[in-house]
């Protein structure tokens, strides 16, 4: 095996690593707007959130959802 | 001439058909089953908040989550998994928003050749606006890459204005910024050819990073090459495959492998190897 080869194995593993933990491991607390209650979300819930902006981060570091009820339809930006 | 791989030989095939072949990609992006799967990223840059799109941006994922400092396992580890395996093959062969520029560069009018070297203004956008930006002024700074993405305005934007229009709501129209981008970005694709993606695309930047270590490769047969040029003037992009192949700018649309005698080859990095190794052979005994 030459550099370049031993090269693309070691960053398709990485990659391959890094998407499988972030499907499967990678969760962080999002609170609700009302600031009641975290909850574990999973990273492609929060890929969804971010597309259509319902996530920001408080001043305390906290995520929380931007909106309650029916999601908006599309990303304001 | 060159004995052509198996998959030179498929690449020959599927050359003439490369529009098509974009064109057909569009049946995977514009969410024709409405399935509407916003919780993956798709490798190419369509923007999600397009009416029509099945998957999510990953550009925006990135400069979203960077805006709301997370990091973006998912996006990253897809990225790194399709640019090590393909390089900048979805630029040219996968991409809509390429196929919109490849579009316009079918109108045949002369066009302004640019620099190389200005290829490099990718890795500032991706770096700027995707990653810096957004994680120091979040997402509401003036040059959060979703603000000033032509994309965003040809593919969310426009479609949503004639929507509202038409369904007879309130339109919400974008900002002065928004609609210049959309104008200089729709002027520029028939003064040069793909513009966006040669100058400032930062998906293209990550592709054509991956371009010298992924596992689908160029390869040029230095002693086969006549110096003809022939695949310089085959390459639309401006590129010298003959002096350098697998390089960042290279957008893999792979008509240089077209050149007479056959030098140049899309290949593997494991088959390369295969067929270095006979031809060290060979040599040695005039040595």
């Amino acid at each position: 095996m030459n550099k370049k080869q031993i090269t693309a194995i070691v960053l398709l593993g990485l990659g391959l690593s890094m998407f499988l933990y972030g499907y499967s491991l990678h969760v962080l607390p999002v609170y609700s707007e009302n600031n009641d209650q975290g909850f574990a979300t999973a990273e492609s819930v929060l890929i969804k959130e971010v597309s259509i902006g319902g996530l920001e981060r408080k001043p305390d570091g906290t995520l929380h959802k931007t909106y309650t009820g029916a999601p908006p339809k599309a990303c304001p930006t | 001439m060159v004995n052509k791989n198996k998959l030179q030989q498929f690449v020959l095939k599927l050359l003439p058909h490369r529009l098509w072949v974009q064109a057909a990609f569009l049946l995977v992006w514009l969410d024709p089953l409405a399935m509407r799967m916003h919780t993956i990223c798709s490798p190419v840059f369509h923007c999600y908040a397009c009416p029509l799109a099945t998957f999510a941006c990953p550009i925006g994922v990135i400069a979203q989550f960077s805006a709301l400092h997370m990091f973006p396992f998912i996006a990253i580890g897809m990225l790194i998994i399709v640019a090590g395996t393909l390089g900048s093959v979805i630029c040219g062969w996968v991409c809509p928003f390429g196929l919109l520029q490849d579009l316009a560069a079918k109108v045949p009018i002369r066009r302004l050749k640019i620099p190389r070297w200005i290829g490099y203004f990718r890795y500032i956008m991706l770096l700027g606006t995707v990653i810096l930006i957004p994680y120091f002024f979040g997402e509401h700074h003036v040059l959060f890459i979703c603000k000033i993405c032509p994309a965003g305005g040809l593919e969310a934007a426009v479609p949503n204005i004639v929507s509202a229009a038409t369904q007879g709501n309130p339109i919400q129209w974008p900002n002065v910024i928004k609609i210049s981008i959309i104008a200089v970005f729709l002027i520029t694709i028939f003064i040069t050819i793909r513009p966006w993606c040669r100058i400032l695309c930062p998906l293209g930047a990550i592709f054509g990073f991956f371009n010298r270590f992924s596992v689908f490769s160029m390869k040029l047969e230095d002693h086969s090459c006549t110096q003809c040029g022939r695949c310089r003037t085959l390459c639309t992009y401006g590129g010298q495959p003959d002096k350098k192949t697998n390089t960042d700018n290279c957008l893999r649309c792979l008509e240089c492998t077209q050149c007479g005698p056959g030098a140049l080859q899309a290949s593997t990095i494991f088959e390369a190897d295969k067929t270095e190794e006979p031809e060290k052979e060979e040599k040695s005994p005039q040595e």
